[in-house]
């Protein structure tokens, strides 16, 4: 990969796919579909003091442009999309529901809903790592079991995350700004690290997550199942795909309770996934055991991570998440954990 | 240049080779020459005035030579009353003969009997140029608007008329509107749209716009349908469909779709002419399209009678009458002659016939003064001068105390109309008009020309399976720009045929010969002229002469009478040619107003195809052997045409789409579909399709759809190829373009296994059309025939015959495309150099023995 010398007058770079080169001999070559994306922009150097709009744009303008390159993973993670409806006024958004994930408080806490420690999701690699991380973390809701179905889980929620009041959290406008444009997330890929996962579960068909008329909250998102891998296009190499099924996500506002207890979607909400991660059995050994050499590949290892002596062998990696109706995107940092001695 | 469909309407004897055998020999007639073109012959332009041929020794305008001219006495002209509406008028008329003596052909009396009566004189056959037939100068020149598929031909853009529906927004509640009530009981956006004042004449009809009293204030409604913005179910006119769909009307209200079968337009300017915005406001409609002035700037002093009569919704009831209703109007025959204006010469001129309704408009008038029939089946949307309520009432009750109005109106037309046919250049009588005694070749020229003409009314005719369900009637305003009209009162999918008539007003003579009195030679005075006797042809006896009188003592008058005898009387005269013979032309002014069909086309609501989609096939990574795919629907592309067809139902759908969208299959769609898509069809099948038809029989699934986005898993064999297509279908069941043909195949290499997926295109799977045979080869090239051009064939042959007899009936190959005694060309390449050289190769069979 490569970037394009703008100096000159180039107006498209292409290159063609295998399949692109067979149709180009066959003589059936024709652009039917295309992608966009401008993943190598740097928004942020748009200047908005500039005297005028040209102004305002030449830094962005200036700026090279990833060479044409085969691999649609490769240039495009972040690809511009469109849209069934041409009245899509809000955009759907994945919010994580944990305590605190849209304002103090807010959504409440909730058993079973992960809450981050210090911006990233634990996940343990074993029981004896479960037992040290409630001690040094004071809580079970800090962190995810590996395997664990009925356990913790990531909550992953996709609506209109605002606080507008024509995108409020009623039926009404969860058809007309969802339903009705085609926004509706009722599936989600889920990518992750294949060196690390085996699998990813999610919640089971007929889960709950929605409010009765009085405002009770209702919600059931397990037993968590596991998934098995599917050979849909990857957004970056090394990660497997998962197509999970995403439930409906029917909390409403409502005079009687705050509904922003319940859900970190402030609008309306489409639906409600909830998964959990299964690593590598190697990665999941006691700390009797030799670390896997991963631990040292790619993460660190006999660090102490809290305020006690406990030593723990760790990996950040990230787990992605997208809609694939709306398009929206999250990026879910973990960080596997595994007890390692003090 | 903007193009224009001029027609024009031809008396069929006005055409040379017609009945009329005296416009043959005078060759004032239309003609059709070798190319089909028409024209207009005028022999006449050629002298200044056509009686001088009596002077002239020689010339005439009869291709027979034996009629010099046609002559009438405009002094002698009568009428039975000149305080007559239509006045009837005589005036005489002479013929006069050219004796073969002064180069003519006339022989004789005999000759020249036969010549005006028809017979046969000397072997030679005559028709007769005397005829009581009736004739008419009556033919008019007619614009007509091209359709849409013309116009997209001759690329431009004037005088178009368009019929054609759109789908504008999906609201579920008119299906069970449509289900419960008839076309004329659905909301009518036209109707909606003229507010309480217009309405509040006739109560069925306002309890019908109102919804029985549902909607308080029309005023409101016909503000609604001034928004700009789509409404939904909840709001606006969309509030007011729902609600409407769950109106139970009163039996009253019922009566109001009878009252719509008519809908009358006095000032069509002020409803159909504005730039009103309803297209938004119904879930669909039809949309009724066409220029008002057709014609360009007609005159208008039919309509100024009219109007200044306040006789318009009159005009427009008395047209519903005797066109529709009760049909007293005849039929006239015209020949016509269509010819193409425009920039381009995509369509030849035609010429044809059409069979015109008629109606005698002072005869029309006066029926429709002595007759009120009670009609229920009218609504005036509007009137002049404030009478809408009077006029909807003396309909349904033509005895109301209000009937005085009409009465009065009528007259008053009938007075002025007399009057303009007294003044007007095209039934003017002859006395009064400079053609004098020429006027017989006037009249004949002016079927040439055409004749007064105003259009006064349009109409559309709205019809279902045949039936006439419902007429639109619109006065004539004389304001330029396109009167359209909005119909939402049809049923989604049902097939309506709209046409579009224009009424228009023809003034010209009608007239026909009676009386013929032939002279006959009874002695010859040498310079003095010729003596004839007058005779009835059909009787023998002895007739007055009708040009010319006994007492006649001024040369205006016909030629004097200079017989000098107390015996004589007017039966005898004395005249310079030798071959007369008078008649009496009986001729009228005729108003007559004929139905001109501007535009017919069929159209009916449908849905535009559902959207396209994007497959993304996959495998589950593990051993079930299941193959995915996730489906999300498409965003409309403007640019896309009509999808591909699988199915027959799909091969209707595109025939009624395109007749109905006025498009062609390259023609990209305007709109996407407006009902919800709801379906996901999936088609799969083992062998390689070479079509997407052949799938057609391989509906695999067919899956109801809550989301934009679904998955579709389906378990395979290993090693096999399957080919998948998957096509949406929206709510009205119409299907989007197809995905590409999904080559999907399991591979089981030693147990591993792992999905291959291919897209493949229409053309990917079509089958190749042969190419030219190639083969590689070292040094030795040997090329034989097929098996089947060497078999012996041999099912004429009779064994039980000598062999030798047989020999020239057995057959070689079994193939009807035999090789032999052909010449083939073959190619040689070589690999290396890439030189060639061609080989013609002949296959001989030889049958020596």
């Amino acid at each position: 990969m490569s970037f394009l010398d703008n100096c000159g007058s180039i107006v498209l770079d292409a290159i063609l796919t295998d399949v692109g080169r067979k149709r180009m001999a066959q003589g059936t070559f024709k652009v039917s579909k295309f992608a966009l994306g401008d993943d190598e922009v740097d928004y942020s150097l748009y200047n908005k003091e500039a005297s005028d709009s040209v102004a305002r744009g030449n830094l962005i303008l200036s700026q090279s442009c990833f060479e044409a390159f085969s691999n649609d993973s490769a240039v495009i993670n972040y690809g511009l999309t469109n849209f069934v409806s041409n009245h899509v006024f809000y955009m759907p958004e994945m919010k994580l529901n944990y305590s605190g994930s849209q304002t103090t408080g807010q959504p409440e806490e909730r058993e079973g809903f992960t809450r981050p420690y210090e911006g990233a999701f634990y996940l343990s690699a074993n029981d004896e790592t479960s037992l040290k991380l409630k001690e040094d973390l004071s809580s079970d809701n800090y962190f995810l079991k590996s395997g664990n179905s009925l356990s913790n889980k990531i909550v992953i929620e996709s609506g209109i995350n605002s606080d507008e009041a024509e995108a409020s959290a009623t039926e009404s406008n969860r058809k007309d700004l969802i339903l009705d444009n085609g926004l509706l997330d009722s599936y989600m890929i889920v990518y992750v690290d294949s060196r690390l996962f085996i699998s990813v579960m999610s919640q089971p068909r007929g889960s709950k997550f929605e409010t009765r008329a009085n405002g009770a909250f209702l919600y059931n998102l397990g037993p968590l199942q596991g998934n098995t891998p599917v050979t849909l296009p990857r957004i970056i190499d090394s990660h497997d795909s998962y197509l999970i099924s995403a439930a409906d996500n029917k909390v409403m506002h409502n005079t009687t309770t705050n509904d922003l207890h319940f859900s970190a979607i402030k609008g309306a909400r489409g639906t409600v996934a909830a998964i959990g991660l299964t690593m590598e059995n190697r990665l999941c050994g006691t700390s009797t055991t030799n670390s896997d050499p991963k631990y040292a590949e790619f993460g660190k290892t006999s660090e102490v991570l809290f305020s006690g002596a406990n030593k723990y062998d760790y990996i950040d990696t990230t787990v992605y998440a997208i809609g694939a109706s709306s398009n929206a995107q999250i990026s879910i940092p973990v960080r596997i954990v595994r007890y390692a001695g003090t | 240049m903007a193009g224009t469909k001029n027609n024009t309407f031809i008396q069929p004897d006005s055409f040379s080779g017609s009945s009329d055998q005296l416009l043959n020999d005078i060759g004032i007639a239309w003609i059709i020459d070798e190319n089909g073109d028409v024209t207009f012959e005028d022999p006449i332009t050629l002298f200044s005035k056509p009686e001088d041929w009596l002077l002239d020794t020689n010339e005439t305008a009869a291709s027979t030579k034996a009629l010099k001219y046609v002559e009438l006495q405009p002094c002698f002209q009568s009428t039975g009353s000149n305080n007559s509406l239509i006045p009837v008028y005589t005036i005489p008329g002479r013929f006069y003969g050219f004796a073969s003596g002064s180069g003519g052909s006339v022989v004789d009396d005999q000759h020249w009997k036969a010549y005006l009566m028809g017979g046969t004189y000397a072997e030679e056959s005559f028709s007769g140029i005397y005829s009581e037939a009736e004739r008419r100068t009556l033919g008019f020149d007619y614009v007509t608007p091209y359709t849409q598929e013309e116009n997209i031909l001759v690329d431009n853009t004037s005088n178009l008329a368009k019929v054609g529906s759109s789908n504008v927004y999906h609201l579920a509640e008119m299906s069970d509107y449509e289900g419960r009530q008839t076309e004329l009981m659905l909301p009518s956006v036209e109707l909606c749209k003229l507010g309480s004042s217009s309405l509040d004449s006739v109560p069925d009809v306002y309890n019908f716009v109102s919804l029985d009293g549902a909607i308080e204030d029309l005023n409101d409604l016909a503000n609604e349908t001034k928004s700009i913005d789509p409404p939904s179910g909840s709001s606006g006119y969309g509030e007011y469909l729902v609600t409407g769909s769950k109106t139970e009307f009163s039996s009253s209200t019922s009566t109001a779709a009878s009252l719509q079968k008519n809908l009358c337009y006095t000032e069509p300017e002020n409803w159909l002419q504005k730039k009103s915005i309803t297209e938004c406001q119904a879930p669909y409609y039809i949309k009724i399209e066409f220029e008002a002035a057709l014609q360009g700037s007609e005159d208008t002093d039919l309509r100024g009678i009219f109007g200044g009569s306040s006789f318009k919704a009159d005009l427009l009831n008395m047209l519903r009458i005797a066109f529709v209703d009760s049909p007293t109007a005849g039929s006239t025959t015209f020949s016509k002659r269509t010819e193409y204006i425009s920039d381009t010469d995509v369509f030849p001129n035609s010429n044809g016939s059409a069979n015109l309704k008629s109606l005698d408009l002072m005869e029309a008038l006066r029926s429709y003064y002595n007759n009120s029939p009670s009609s229920t089946n009218l609504y005036f949307v509007d009137s002049e001068d404030g009478y809408t309520n009077d006029n909807n009432k003396l309909q349904i009750s033509p005895s109301d105390s209000m009937r005085f109005i009409k009465a009065s109106q009528t007259m008053s037309v009938i007075s002025k109309l007399s009057g303009f046919i007294d003044t007007n250049e095209h039934t003017l009588p002859i006395a009064d008009t400079s053609d004098g005694k020429d006027a017989f070749y006037s009249w004949l020229i002016n079927r040439g020309e055409p004749n007064y003409s105003e259009t006064v009314a349009f109409r559309i005719e709205k019809k279902k399976a045949g039936n006439v369900i419902q007429n639109i009637w619109m006065f004539n305003d004389a304001k330029e720009g396109a009167l359209t009209y909005y119909d939402s009162q049809i049923k989604y999918g049902d097939e309506y045929e709209y046409s579009i008539y224009a009424y228009t007003v023809s003034a010209g003579i009608k007239y026909r010969m009676k009386d013929l009195v032939i002279g006959k030679n009874i002695s010859d005075l040498g310079e003095d002229g010729h003596c004839l006797q007058f005779y009835n042809p059909y009787s023998g006896e002895n007739a007055d002469q009708l040009f010319s009188r006994l007492d006649t003592t001024s040369s205006d008058h016909g030629a004097l009478n200079t017989i000098e005898s107390t015996f004589a009387d007017n039966s005898q005269a004395v005249i310079d040619h030798p071959f007369v013979a008078d008649f009496n032309l009986e001729y009228t002014p005729e108003v007559q107003v004929y139905e001109v069909p501007l535009f017919t086309n069929t159209a009916s609501v449908i849905d535009n195809p559902a959207p396209g989609l994007d497959v993304i096939p996959f495998q589950k990574v593990d051993n079930s052997q299941t193959i995915g795919f996730l489906t999300r629907v498409e965003s409309f592309e403007p640019s896309s045409v009509f999808p591909s067809i699988i199915t027959e139902s799909d091969a209707k759908y595109q025939e009624k789409y395109f007749t109905n969208r006025s498009i062609t299959a390259s023609t990209p769609l305007e709109d996407d579909s407006i009902s919800p898509t709801t379906t996901l069809e999936i088609y799969k099948t083992l062998n390689k399709p070479t079509t997407l038809t052949d799938l057609s029989e391989n509906l695999y699934k067919t899956i109801t759809l809550d989301n934009t986005t679904h998955v579709f898993y389906d378990q395979v064999n290993t090693n096999k190829k399957y080919y998948y297509v998957f096509r949406l279908l929206n709510e009205r069941g119409f299907a989007g373009p197809p995905s590409p043909v999904i080559e999907a195949e399991i591979v089981s290499d030693g147990g591993y296994k792992f999905a291959t997926f291919e897209d493949l295109s229409e053309e990917d799977i079509a089958e190749k059309s042969p190419l030219t045979p190639s083969k590689s080869f070292k040094k030795l090239l040997q090329v034989v025939p097929a098996q089947q051009q060497l078999t012996m064939n041999a099912p004429d042959v009779d064994f039980t015959a000598p062999a030798k007899d047989a020999l020239d009936k057995i057959k070689v190959g079994s193939l009807d495309d035999s090789v032999f005694d052909k010449t083939f060309k073959l190619r040689l390449t070589s690999k290396k150099t890439g030189k060639k050289i061609d080989v013609n190769l002949t296959f001989n069979l030889d049958r020596g023995a």
